[in-house]
């Protein structure tokens, strides 16, 4: 008998300036990892293998922002061989906590952190994948949701939309019946203004959300300046709330940028 | 590759394009005479994010 060729899509899974932590989600995704390899041929995938297929790719995962000339040309060979191209993480879709530095003077912080500036080859600027080329979903987190990572992948294999709500993480808070704390306790939470996902994780351990998974719909910003403010929290800690892990969002750096003043 | 036995002057090479598991990623070389290692490259080609500089002035909570 021979083996009936492999009719699986294949998956390629590539790395930009970043943590892993995104792309790990996929192999901690343990209970269902399985099913996953058994529905997609896992061709190229450092982190988890060193065994790899050549493009093109039927799915390319990108975690990880655009900060290097190098990199800024390897992302458009990576489109170049991919049918399909989902970005994940806060880095990948909104620069990452490194696109604070898109505010100061490179050279500086190069000067800062190395102490042979001269090995350091870096743009001025750390920007989402999506500046550079065509990306066919963006999936929000730091890090991702393994739940929204297996939904957006089932999404790709069926051809459908992925189901991730963009709605706040208030939903989520009520939800998992946690009771506001701002309002209860007075601790300050991105909550209102931070899509879900998360399943309000933080909230339910009594700390406000840090809007690690990207702006919501129509986040009301000023609304929530106003009560921060009624809290006691000025607008340079907002500002700084605002420029964490999705800074250069662009509702998040707007808003930072105006109270920034 | 490592593991495999070793000849007294033996030159041998050892190139690993690719270590994962590693915070950030680099590529590793090494040249052997024997047992003796005669060169190491280390290349780091994870690109910077300087967060010890994005750090500075900001609280620890």
């Amino acid at each position: 008998m021979t083996a009936a060729p492999d009719s699986r899509p294949t998956l390629a899974v590539w790395k930009f300036a970043s943590c892993d932590g995104c792309q790990l989600t996929l192999l901690d995704c343990e209970d269902e990892l399985l099913t996953i390899a058994g529905a997609i041929n896992i061709a190229y995938f450092p982190e988890a293998t060193r065994a790899e297929s050549p493009g093109p790719y039927d799915l390319s995962i990108v975690e990880g922002s655009v900060t290097t000339p190098h990199d800024a040309e390897r992302i458009l060979e990576v489109r170049a061989m991919s049918r399909t191209l989902i970005t994940i993480g806060a880095c990948a879709t909104a620069g990452g906590v490194q696109s604070l530095k898109n505010w100061a003077n490179v050279d500086d912080f190069i000067s800062i952190v190395y102490a042979e500036p001269s090995f350091i080859d870096t743009l001025a600027t750390s920007t989402p994948i999506a500046d550079h080329v065509e990306v066919d979903f963006e999936l929000r987190g730091c890090p991702i949701s393994k739940q929204q990572l297996i939904e957006v992948i089932d999404a790709f294999l069926s051809g459908r939309k992925p189901n991730t709500p963009t709605h706040s993480v208030c939903v989520e808070c009520k939800l998992r019946g946690t009771p506001c704390i701002m309002v209860s306790h007075g601790t300050p939470c991105m909550g209102p203004i931070t899509q879900s996902g998360c399943g309000a994780l933080c909230p339910a351990y009594n700390r406000g959300c840090y809007g690690c998974f990207w702006p919501s719909d129509s986040p009301n910003i000023e609304s929530l300046r106003d009560t921060w403010h009624g809290l006691g929290i000025d607008d340079e800690q907002l500002v700084r709330a605002l420029r964490t892990f999705n800074a250069y969002a662009p509702e998040f750096k707007e808003a930072s940028d105006r109270y920034a003043g | 590759m490592p593991g495999e036995s070793s000849t007294p002057g033996e030159s041998r090479e050892i190139a690993v394009d690719y270590l994962a598991r590693v915070e950030g990623e680099g590529a590793m070389y090494l040249k052997l005479d024997g047992d003796r290692v005669e060169e190491v490259q280390f290349n780091i080609f994870e690109p910077p994010r300087f967060y010890e500089a994005l750090l500075r002035g900001r609280r620890f909570d």
